[in-house]
């Protein structure tokens, strides 16, 4: 055996051992690009096409930056469940001022639109730090607290809307914005959620806090032996949390001109399962947001191919829950022996069998 | 030793709850006295029956420590299977009671399936159940391709006019309906199995901690099985309920009864951590749900504000059942 193919060898085990490590991004790519060829396959006229590709965008724009929401969360180990309900109660203060019912002082347009913003953020804010205070500083289980958290912000919502709707006819360059796109290709919120997925991710990936939450979601016994301040990072995920689902509540009201406190009750399952499905489990300390966005696009293909063929939301979110339970299985130990008897089939009996936790392993990133 | 002697007044103890039950009620009687007539003590109750049958059956899994989310879901399908039953056997009279049974047994059938999710797979039940929660909701209306039923058997229809009680007081005629007794025996139920069991002392203690429950020798998938089935089948039998009074089948009104479910719970005092909840309390919580849910507007506030009233009375609930935690992990250490 000479040198070269020493040395290609170790290039190939290197190279097979990284795609190993990163087989989640691996494999959502190569679903990806699967699920797309057989989407323009089925149909040619109105899947690749510029307005199809628009119209996705757009919906991204809203499912993706409620996904961020709940990702902060999860990747402490914690769960929101409130983050729908905190979206449509920002965006219900937000829609009173624009609609001139409080803050009746400020005249502009421009006044208006940046108060309002202004105010839904810190109202988003604040519903963070109430779930965060309840779950870091009264130590209670999250679910419970943001189920009942939920609830509250959805009455609040309703108190605002008075059990209607609030429609913005007072500024239509809010909504003219918020369906607009740049270039006529890019819709605006769209680059609004791609711009919190940058943030998102130099915040999560480069600072003391996201090394923190990551830590606390993998072990909370440890970091508290470490002298972590777990109350601190709890709090900060859910203040992001919260802004992120004003930023979602500022995008809906943006896109759809209309405030209802019973809007999207779906979106914090579908945020829910767009996180599993990128290989995120609920007991957290795990996360790569470039593999949420993978998965964002390939549940929204999914989405507008459904629409596209004329299948009802029946069947829609039929498909969406046997993908959670299919995904979620295929993440548990038990499938452990299948990923076994697959990685001895490619020849790489390296890491096949120590791979309890495999996908979860696969997904923590560099 | 001397634990009984030393018990002190806390913040989340069931007596604590009864008595805010009795203040609001209080509160509710000096505004408008009428809170407090018969007609409508009764139709309290009555109204209260199917979130607590539902109530009941989620808190005996939340007690094992995991959320359950598909209760609705349960509830729709199996009344929507029973239903399709009963059309297809050509029933218009009769079959009150026999369509608990079969909403029942369907509804079992579906807990089971999340059971079996959670203990062989250990996959979280807030997700088995967001998933499977999706899939009852949808896969029988696709299958038969309906939505929507707008007369439903006469027999079921028959439910909200059968009275078990009915007294004639001023304001008119009061009644305790039917399904009241469906309710008592569900609280009978899963208070019996709680309390007077072994698999209840095991729903306990998996609660407070799986492992040592299973170290003990506690049976640990006829634990899970038994939480879950009851879940289900009272699930099942709260959504016959649901659309019977409705007399009419709408896939999805039934879906924003979860939330009202997971609230009683909440309130009732199950945190889901430690293996904590009594049934008094959860009943407690189950009528003072009905008990806003009913009566607000007649003490003048409008139907928009309930939901923000039942929001802040659970948070503040989820509030003091932390205290009373965080006071004993501070006597521990």
């Amino acid at each position: 055996m000479n040198k070269a193919t020493n040395e290609d060898r170790r290039v190939w085990v290197e190279l097979r051992d990284s795609i190993f490590r990163e087989r989640r991004t691996v494999g959502l790519l190569v679903v990806l690009v699967a699920l797309a060829f057989v989407m323009s396959l089925l149909n040619p006229r109105n899947f690749p096409t510029i307005p199809n590709m628009r119209s996705m965008m757009l919906q991204m724009a809203e499912t993706g930056i409620f996904t961020l929401a709940m990702f902060v969360i999860m990747i402490s180990g914690g769960l929101n469940l409130s983050i729908v309900s905190a979206a449509n109660f920002s965006a219900a203060c937000m829609a009173s001022v624009v609609t001139g019912k409080i803050f009746t002082g400020i005249e502009s347009p421009a006044g208006k639109v940046a108060v309002g913003v202004a105010l839904a953020i810190c109202v988003g804010a604040l519903c963070g730090s109430l779930n965060g205070f309840f779950v870091s500083k009264l130590r209670l289980n999250a679910l419970l607290v943001t189920t009942a958290s939920s609830q509250l912000f959805e009455g609040a919502a309703q108190l605002i809307t008075k059990g209607g709707s609030i429609v913005n006819s007072q500024i239509p360059s809010i909504t003219t914005f918020g369906n607009g796109a740049v270039f006529g290709v890019l819709p605006n919120a769209f680059l609004m959620t791609l711009a919190c997925y940058v943030a998102a991710a130099l915040f999560v990936n480069n600072t003391k806090y996201g090394e923190n939450s990551r830590l606390l979601g993998a072990n909370e016994t440890a970091t508290l032996y470490c002298g972590n301040n777990n109350v601190r990072t709890l709090m900060t995920a859910y203040m992001l949390s919260g802004i992120f689902s004003a930023v979602g509540g500022i995008t809906v009201f943006a896109k759809m001109g209309i405030v209802r406190s019973e809007y999207g009750s779906s979106l914090s399952s579908q945020a829910l399962l767009t996180l599993v499905f990128a290989g995120l489990m609920i007991v957290g300390g795990t996360g790569k947001v470039f593999n949420v966005i993978l998965s964002l696009v390939i549940l929204q293909m999914v989405a507008s191919g459904f629409n596209l063929a004329r299948l009802t939301a029946y069947s829609k979110s039929l498909c969406w829950g046997v993908m959670l339970m299919f995904i979620v299985i295929m993440s548990t130990p038990q499938a452990e022996g299948f990923f076994r008897v697959f990685g001895k089939l490619l020849g790489s009996g390296k890491k096949g069998g120590s791979d309890a936790g495999g996908d979860t392993a696969g997904a923590r990133g560099p | 030793m001397n634990t009984q002697a030393k018990k002190t007044w806390r913040l989340g103890d069931d007596g604590v709850r009864v008595g805010a039950f009795f203040v609001i009620l209080g509160i509710f009687a000096l505004i408008n006295p009428t809170v407090l007539s018969l007609v409508n003590l009764f139709a309290i109750v009555n109204n209260a029956c199917f979130i607590g049958v539902m109530t009941m059956g989620l808190m005996i899994v939340m007690i094992t420590g995991n959320l359950d989310l598909s209760l609705a879901s349960i509830g729709l399908t199996s009344a929507f299977s029973t239903i399709m039953l009963y059309q297809a056997w050509g029933w218009e009279e009769g079959g009150m009671y026999l369509m608990f049974v079969i909403a029942g047994a369907a509804g079992a059938v579906c807990g089971l399936i999340n059971g079996f999710f959670v203990y062989k797979l250990g996959i979280p039940g807030i997700i088995v159940s967001l998933g499977m929660g999706q899939v009852y909701n949808t896969l029988l209306l696709i299958l038969t391709g309906v939505t929507y039923i707008p007369v439903l058997p006469e027999g079921m229809r028959r439910l909200n006019r059968t009275f078990i009680l009915q007294v004639e007081t001023a304001l008119g005629t009061a009644g305790i309906c039917f399904a009241v007794l469906i309710f008592a025996a569900a609280v009978l139920l899963v208070w019996f199995v709680l309390n007077k069991t072994m698999v209840g002392r095991g729903i306990y203690a998996l609660g407070g901690d799986k492992v040592a429950a299973a170290r003990v020798g506690f049976n640990i998938p006829l634990l899970y099985g038994t939480a879950y089935g009851i879940m289900g089948m009272l699930a099942g039998m709260a959504g016959m309920m649901f659309y019977a009074n409705n007399t009419l089948f709408q896939s999805d009104w039934i879906l924003v009864e979860q939330g009202n479910a997971t609230a009683a719970a909440i309130f009732g005092g199950v945190i889901m951590k430690n293996g904590k909840g009594t049934v008094g309390g959860v009943v407690v919580g189950i009528l003072l749900i009905g008990l806003i849910q009913n009566n607000l507007y007649l003490i003048g506030i409008p139907s928009y504000a309930q939901k923000v009233v039942v929001g802040f009375i659970i948070l503040t609930s989820v509030a003091m059942a932390s205290f009373n935690q965080l006071r004993e992990w501070g006597k521990s250490r």
